[in-house]
C-alpha cells in the first residue's frame, strides 16, 4: 500500500510527512525520516476541539484552531502553539507511477501463458505449430522458447513460464492448436 | 400557564451538529465494523482519498426516504444509503456520489435516486465531471416501482451528459442487474479485483434457469469483465489502487466537451530523437514485437496509461501527451494475432476514438496491420458490423488524426486505421511499412495463378514473383508517390514529427453536413 505524502510547513518550516493507516484509529507516521505511532481514540481530529492522542507513550491534548484544513491553522499541543499549513497531498507524479504500476503488474499476470492446473503451458491464440525447440524430458529455463506458434502468417515465441522439466509435449509441427489448447507440461 | 422552554440558539446549533455526526455515521458502527471487514473502505472514507483534503462539500445529508411499507418508517438513516457532493481533484472541480453500503445494503430507493440526480444535474450545469462510486445490492425491493423509477431517472441523465461531461464509475462492491447499466452508459469503468462484481443475472438465477454452476468471481469479477467481457476499462487490485487510476484518468481529461485537456509541462524534449526505435523492428517481416515498446519511446517520458489492457490485446489503445497535449493513442499489436483487426479489437479501439473525439483529444494511431482475422467464427459473430464501427468512428472524428504506418497495412485494415481516405490529417510511414491490397504470398498466388502453373519449376517461379512484388509493391514509395503518405520519416525522428504536426493541428476546424444524428453500426 503506498503512503499518502504531505508536505506541510510549521511555523514556516517545511517537512515531508507520511501517513498510513496501520490499525484501528492507529497510524504510522514518518516526519522527515523518523517514524512515530500514532493512536487517535476519538477516531480524528476537528476544529475547535480538544481531543486526546497518544504518541508512543505519551498523551496529549491536541486542539485545531482556524476553519479548514486548505488553510493555514494553528494546531495546540497541550500550552504549546504550531502554526501549520497543508501544501500537498499526494503529488500527481505518485499517483501517477502507482496507477501504471498496478496496470502493469496485472497485465503481466493476464498475458502469461495460461495454466490450467500445474505447468501446463497452453496456447495464448489460434494458430499452427511450425517449430518445436524442446525434447521431452528437457530442462529449460524461465522465460526460453518452447516452440513457435503461427498466427495471421506471424510467428510468435511460446516461452516457459518458469524453469523446470519438459514433462509432456502434446503438439507435433504441423499441429492446429486453438486458444487455450496444452502444449506442454512443465515441473 | 405552562411555560414551555424554547430552545436556545445555542442549542439549535448542538443540535445541527448532532446530526451531522449522525449523517456521518451512515449506519453505524456496527455496519462500518462488517464493511472493514471484508477489506472494504466506507462511503467517506473513499471520498476522503479521492478528494483534496478539505475540499468536499456534501449536499443532501439529511435526505431520509419516504417509505412506509414493511416496517420502512421506523428504519430511517439519515443520508439515505448515498453520500453526494462536489470537491476537487487536483484543484479541479469534481462531483461524486458515494454509495454507502451499510444503509440498506447500499440499496436503491426514490430518495437515493434524486440525490443522484441533483448532483448529475449540478455537473451539467456546471460542466464538471462526474464520478460514481458505486457499492449497492441494487434496487431497495420494499420502495417497489420507486426504485425503478429512481434507476431511469438516472440512466436518462447519464445519456444526457455523455459526450457533455466525462462520467467515471468504480464498482468497489456488487453491482447487479439493473444497476450494472448506470455505470455501462458512463465512459469508463474500473474494478476492484476480488471484491466487486457486475451482472445482469447473478448466480442464483443462472442455476436455476440454465442449471449452470458459477461463481460470482467466474461469473462477473473485475477480472472476467477485464479480460473477456470488455466491461470494465480498468481492474485496480485494492480500493486505494482504484481511486489513483481514477485520479490519474481525471489528469488526461477536460473537465466538459468545450474544454480542451489539460496541458502539463512534462519536462520532455519535444526534439528527442530515439536510435533505439529501429531496432525494436524485427528485419523479418513475420516476426512480432511489442508496440508499446514504440509507445513508450515516443511519448512525453514514456508514461502510458493503457485502457482495457486485457482486453483484446491485439489492438492498444490509451492516454499519453506529446510535448504536454493530451492524445489518445490507438496501435495494432503485431505481439497478439499479428495485429489483425477482430470483433473485439474493433469495438475497443472504435469506441476509444468516438470519446477521444468527443473531448477534443487528438487521436495518434500507430499501424501494423495483416488485415482483418479470418474464420468462421468471426463472420458469424458479425465482423462486417463491428468492423465498421472502428472505420465509421474514425470517419467521423474531427480532432487532429495523425497516423504513422509502422509496417504492416494491408487491405480495408490499411483504409480503417487512420489513413488518408478516413481522414487523417498528416499521415507519415517508416520506411519498412509495406502498404498493398494484400501481402506478397496472396497477391502472388492470384495475380500469377497461370503462370506459376504453367512454369517448368513452379515453386521457384512463386518464390521469384514472391520477392519482386516485395520489392515492387510492400514499401512505403508507391502510397507516397499518390500521396496518401505524407512523408516517409527515419524511425528515430517519430517524435519530433508527431509534435510538430499536433501542434501545427492544433486549431483545426473540421465542419460536418448538418444532421439530426449519423447512424453508427452499433
Amino acid at each position: 500500500m503506498s503512503m499518502p505524502t504531505y508536505e506541510i510547513l510549521v511555523d514556516g518550516k517545511p517537512k515531508k510527512v507520511e501517513v498510513s493507516k496501520t490499525g484501528n484509529k492507529v497510524f504510522t507516521v514518518n516526519v522527515n525520516g523518523e517514524t512515530f505511532t500514532v493512536e487517535v481514540p476519538e477516531g480524528k481530529l476537528v476544529f475547535g476541539k480538544e481531543t486526546q492522542i497518544n504518541i508512543g507513550n505519551k498523551v496529549y491534548g491536541v486542539m485545531l484552531q482556524g476553519t479548514s484544513k486548505t488553510k493555514p491553522f494553528t494546531i495546540k499541543v497541550e500550552e504549546a502553539s504550531f502554526k501549520v499549513e497543508l501544501k500537498t497531498a499526494t503529488p500527481m507524479q505518485k499517483i501517477a507511477s502507482t496507477a501504471e504500476q498496478a496496470i502493469q503488474a496485472l497485465k503481466e499476470k493476464a498475458t502469461k501463458p495460461k495454466q490450467v492446473g500445474l505447468g501446463v503451458v497452453t496456447a495464448p491464440m489460434t494458430g499452427k505449430i511450425i517449430s518445436i525447440k524442446v525434447g521431452k524430458g528437457e530442462h529449460v529455463k524461465a522465460g526460453q522458447v518452447l516452440c513457435i506458434l503461427e498466427a495471421m502468417k506471424m510467428e510468435n515465441e511460446i516461452t516457459a513460464p518458469t524453469a523446470g522439466t519438459v514433462r509432456e509435449i502434446f503438439v507435433y509441427e504441423g499441429a492446429s492448436v486453438n486458444e487455450g489448447d496444452p502444449l506442454f507440461i512443465i515441473d | 400557564m405552562v411555560e414551555v422552554k424554547e430552545p436556545t440558539v445555542e442549542e439549535k446549533i448542538k443540535r445541527l451538529r448532532e446530526m451531522r455526526e449522525q449523517a456521518k455515521l451512515g449506519g453505524g458502527l456496527k455496519r462500518i465494523e462488517e464493511q472493514h471487514a471484508k477489506g472494504k473502505l466506507t462511503a467517506r472514507e473513499r471520498l476522503d482519498l479521492l478528494l483534496d483534503p478539505g475540499s468536499f462539500n456534501e449536499l443532501d445529508p439529511f435526505v431520509v426516504h419516504q417509505c412506509t411499507e414493511f416496517g420502512m418508517a421506523e428504519r430511517k438513516y439519515l443520508g439515505d444509503g448515498v453520500v453526494t457532493g462536489y470537491g476537487t481533484v487536483d484543484g479541479r472541480l469534481v462531483f461524486v456520489f458515494s454509495q454507502d453500503f451499510t444503509v440498506f445494503g447500499g440499496s436503491l430507493g426514490e430518495m437515493f435516486a434524486k440525490k443522484v440526480c441533483k448532483l448529475m444535474d449540478l455537473a451539467m450545469k456546471t460542466g464538471a465531471p462526474v464520478i460514481g462510486l458505486n457499492d449497492s445490492g441494487g434496487a431497495r425491493i420494499q420502495e417497489g416501482v420507486a426504485s425503478l423509477a429512481g434507476y431511469g431517472d438516472i440512466f436518462f441523465r447519464n445519456v444526457m451528459a455523455s459526450g457533455v461531461i466525462p462520467q467515471i464509475s468504480a464498482i468497489m462492491g456488487p453491482c447487479a442487474g439493473g444497476a450494472v447499466y448506470s455505470p455501462a452508459l458512463t465512459d469508463f469503468i474500473v474494478m476492484v479485483d476480488k471484491t466487486s462484481y457486475m451482472f445482469i443475472t447473478g448466480p442464483d438465477v443462472v442455476k436455476a434457469v440454465l442449471g449452470q454452476e458459477v461463481t460470482f468471481e467466474e461469473l462477473g469479477g473485475a477480472m472476467v469483465h477485464s479480460q473477456t467481457s470488455g466491461v470494465a476499462h480498468f481492474i485496480a487490485k485494492d480500493e486505494e489502487q482504484c481511486i489513483q487510476i481514477i485520479k490519474k484518468l481525471l489528469s488526461y481529461l477536460p473537465s466538459n466537451y468545450l474544454e480542451d485537456p489539460p496541458y502539463v509541462e512534462t519536462g520532455d524534449d519535444p526534439n528527442r530523437t530515439d536510435e533505439n526505435l529501429p531496432r525494436i523492428m524485427p528485419d523479418d517481416p513475420d516476426k512480432p514485437y511489442d508496440v508499446e515498446e514504440i509507445i513508450h519511446s515516443v511519448v512525453d517520458n514514456g508514461e502510458f496509461l493503457e485502457v482495457q489492457p486485457l482486453w483484446a490485446p491485439n489492438i492498444v489503445i490509451g492516454f499519453a501527451r506529446l510535448n504536454g497535449h493530451v492524445v489518445g493513442i490507438v496501435a495494432n499489436q503485431p505481439a497478439y494475432y499479428a495485429g489483425a483487426l477482430d470483433i473485439n479489437s474493433s469495438v475497443k479501439a472504435g469506441r476509444f476514438v468516438r470519446f477521444c473525439d468527443c473531448f477534443n483529444i487528438p487521436i495518434i494511431t500507430f499501424v501494423d496491420v495483416p488485415g482483418f482475422l479470418p474464420g468462421i467464427e468471426q463472420e458469424h459473430g458479425g465482423i462486417i458490423r463491428h468492423g465498421s464501427k472502428l472505420l465509421f468512428a474514425y470517419c467521423e472524428a474531427t480532432v487532429p488524426k495523425i497516423t504513422v504506418i509502422l509496417r504492416k497495412a494491408y487491405g480495408g485494415a490499411y483504409d480503417v486505421m487512420g489513413s488518408k481516405h478516413s481522414g487523417g490529417d498528416i499521415n507519415y510511414a517508416w520506411p519498412t511499412a509495406e502498404i498493398a491490397v494484400m501481402g506478397p504470398q496472396g497477391a502472388i498466388n492470384i495475380i500469377f495463378r497461370k503462370e506459376i502453373a504453367e512454369a517448368p519449376d513452379p515453386e521457384h517461379k512463386r518464390l521469384e514473383l514472391v520477392s519482386e512484388y516485395r520489392r515492387k509493391f510492400a514499401n512505403p514509395y508507391v502510397a507516397a508517390q499518390k500521396g496518401y503518405i505524407d512523408e516517409v520519416i527515419e524511425p528515430a525522428e517519430t517524435r519530433p514529427k508527431l509534435v510538430s504536426a499536433l501542434e501545427m493541428l492544433m486549431t483545426k476546424r473540421e465542419p460536418r453536413p448538418s444532421k439530426k444524428h449519423d447512424n453508427i453500426p452499433l
